[in-house]
């Protein structure tokens, strides 16, 4: 054994729990993305939307009379969150990273390892999960932030520090809607091929069938629960209703909270236990 | 006690019964697990790892119930599947390190360890490029540095030397060799090829449709077939065998012109008295052994 290193020494700590495995996990998952430079220049454009409203409050703190967008929390809503340059920003960072996280594991086998060692199928699939949630909520809590201190130091409006807090809370709760049920649903096509393009290209059909097909339907049947069909509509209502609104509401839909937290709340348990089954199969099968 | 006891074991799959009434104890060490493909390995490997239960029996690995205590079982047991198994977009220490982390090392250690084992199979500057450009031989050496990386107590090899050339086929059985007898980890080396058993283990078990067929130590399996002698020489052979029957020994012509069966004597002095006698020269003389091939075909076959 001359050829070998023979430092080789036995190893006797003490294993970590659970939870320190799957953020361990996680950990993995959410650096490789910032490894990869297209991922990283998407990632920027984000921020650059944010950047270019900054720059925009800046030149009017001097102005008289504030312009309708920098009042209240539009800038949040309108400016950025539902921003449609936004949403395609966020459609394809969750194609480009979450489209490979269990298709590629399935296609290169290495769910073998990953259930050889010390976690379940739920520790698994709740590690894949965050990890999607925690990248898109990266992209989306990171330049809210940002934005909420520009709106707080340039802003012109005198506001409490409860509605202060209120606005913080609200692009948390904003950032939940937009990144939890798209996490599910692209892991979901992540597990049902094991061609990660094939699941990006799934998604991205998914994504704009929903906003084209509603338009048509509401058009058609000249009725407006189509409406509902639409992602974007969804999630853009469901995000406005997280505000406690200053100024004109702007809401998508022509209904409360309930039915799109149920859409978007049962498409995401579906998605979940969708990624549960097949990774049953998969895991049987190898 | 043995690492592994299985009682009863059977597994029944939709259309073909992979385990049937299994019942084995094996001992600790380097133990082969042969079988032709079929015979019931690989589930044996997956009930032993808890990835799949049983349809009937038990089996205890270290003591624990698989089905019971999986999570525990895979931290004391490691696991280097036959098929390739690694993620080609990331580093050999990226992909050593998330196992080690996912088995309960804490970051530290499970750095440390991975750059241990890394060393230890002969990975080093290469270990940081990404595991898609590796060779074969390498890929191999990454799937053996994830299995022992929080040094198991047992080692479960499934096809280990699949695909190699020779050389990377010798490293490898050296490694194993290395493990099973210098670091204090059993090892079950899961093949069918005879030669990796024969070099690595000192207990065998031999496995055919789904059930355990033979299971004895691997000098037990390749002992002398009988008390007899295999003679080379040069001269006259049937003045040889003449001589040997005045010394009361039996000879027979062997597989090759020159050669002599001798059955049952009594040392070899006889035979050595029977060549001084015949005028002949002994250029070889040695105990007939039975391969691990040999007896494997029989059971096989039988």
């Amino acid at each position: 054994m001359a050829i070998y290193d023979q430092s080789y020494t036995p190893w006797t700590g003490a294993y970590t729990s659970r939870a320190a495995r799957i953020r361990a996990m996680i950990a993995m998952e959410l650096a490789l993305p910032f490894r990869n430079t297209w991922v990283l220049i998407v990632v920027l454009s984000s921020f650059a939307i944010v950047g270019s409203w900054l720059l925009v409050l800046f030149l009017i703190t001097s102005s008289q009379v504030p312009p309708m967008f920098a009042l209240g929390n539009q800038i949040y809503r309108e400016g950025f969150f539902n921003n449609p340059i936004f949403s395609m920003i966020l459609m394809v960072l969750s194609a480009t990273v979450g489209a490979s996280l269990i298709s590629r594991d399935v296609r290169h086998r290495a769910l073998l390892m990953y259930f050889s060692r010390s976690i379940t199928r739920a520790d698994y699939l709740l590690g894949k999960f965050l990890a999607l949630v925690l990248f898109l909520l990266f992209v989306t809590l990171v330049p809210g932030f940002l934005l909420f201190i520009g709106q707080f130091g340039m802003g012109q409006e005198h506001l409490s520090t409860g509605e202060r807090l209120g606005d913080l809370g609200s692009i948390v709760l904003h950032s939940l809607v937009l990144t939890v049920p798209m996490s599910a649903v692209v892991l979901a096509f992540s597990s049902i091929t094991k061609r990660t393009y094939l699941a990006a290209i799934l998604w991205v059909i998914f994504y704009f069938l929903s906003s084209s097909l509603s338009p048509t339907l509401v058009f058609a049947l000249k009725t407006d629960w189509p409406k509902m069909l639409s992602w974007q509509n969804l999630t853009a209502h469901l995000g406005d209703l997280c505000y406690i609104q200053r100024g004109p509401p702007n809401h998508v839909l022509d209904c409360g909270a309930w039915p799109p937290l149920l859409i978007l709340g049962g498409v995401t348990v579906l998605s979940l236990a969708l990624v549960w089954r097949r990774l049953r199969s998969t895991e049987t099968e190898e | 006690m043995g690492v592994i006891e299985a009682k009863g074991l059977s597994k029944q799959y939709p259309r073909v019964r992979a385990l049937d009434n299994l019942t084995v104890d094996v001992p600790g060490g380097a133990v082969g697990l042969l079988g032709p493909n079929g015979a019931g390995k690989s589930t044996l490997i997956k009930i032993l790892l808890g990835f799949t239960a049983p349809s009937a029996g038990g089996v205890r690995v270290l003591g624990l119930d698989p089905a019971a205590t999986p999570l525990e079982i895979r931290q004391r047991v490691g696991y280097m599947p036959e098929v390739e198994s690694q993620i080609p977009t990331i580093s050999a220490v990226d992909y050593v390190y998330l196992a080690a982390r996912l088995t309960g090392l804490p970051h530290t250690d499970a750095m440390q360890r991975t750059h241990c084992v890394l060393n230890y199979v002969g990975l080093h500057d290469e270990r940081y490029r990404k595991i898609g450009t590796y060779s074969t031989g390498m890929k191999q050496k990454v799937k053996f540095a994830q299995a022992i990386v929080h040094h198991p107590k047992l080692l479960l090899l499934d096809e280990p030397t699949t695909g190699l050339d020779p050389r990377a086929r010798e490293e490898m059985l050296l490694l194993i060799r290395d493990i099973a007898h210098g670091k204090g980890i059993d090892v079950v080396l899961s093949t069918h090829i005879l030669h990796d058993v024969e070099v690595v283990c000192e207990h065998v078990l031999i496995m055919h449709r789904g059930a355990l067929v033979a299971s004895d130590a691997l000098s037990a399996m390749t002992a002398a077939v009988d008390a007899s002698y295999d003679v080379r020489i040069k001269g006259d052979r049937s003045a040889f065998l003449s001589s040997l029957k005045a010394e009361g020994l039996e000879g027979s012509v062997g597989d090759e012109a020159d050669d002599v069966r001798i059955a049952h004597p009594d040392g070899t002095a006889p035979i050595l008295r029977a060549a001084v006698t015949s005028g002949v020269q002994i250029r070889r003389l040695t105990r007939p052994q039975k391969t691990l091939e040999d007896r494997f075909s029989k059971i096989i076959q039988g």
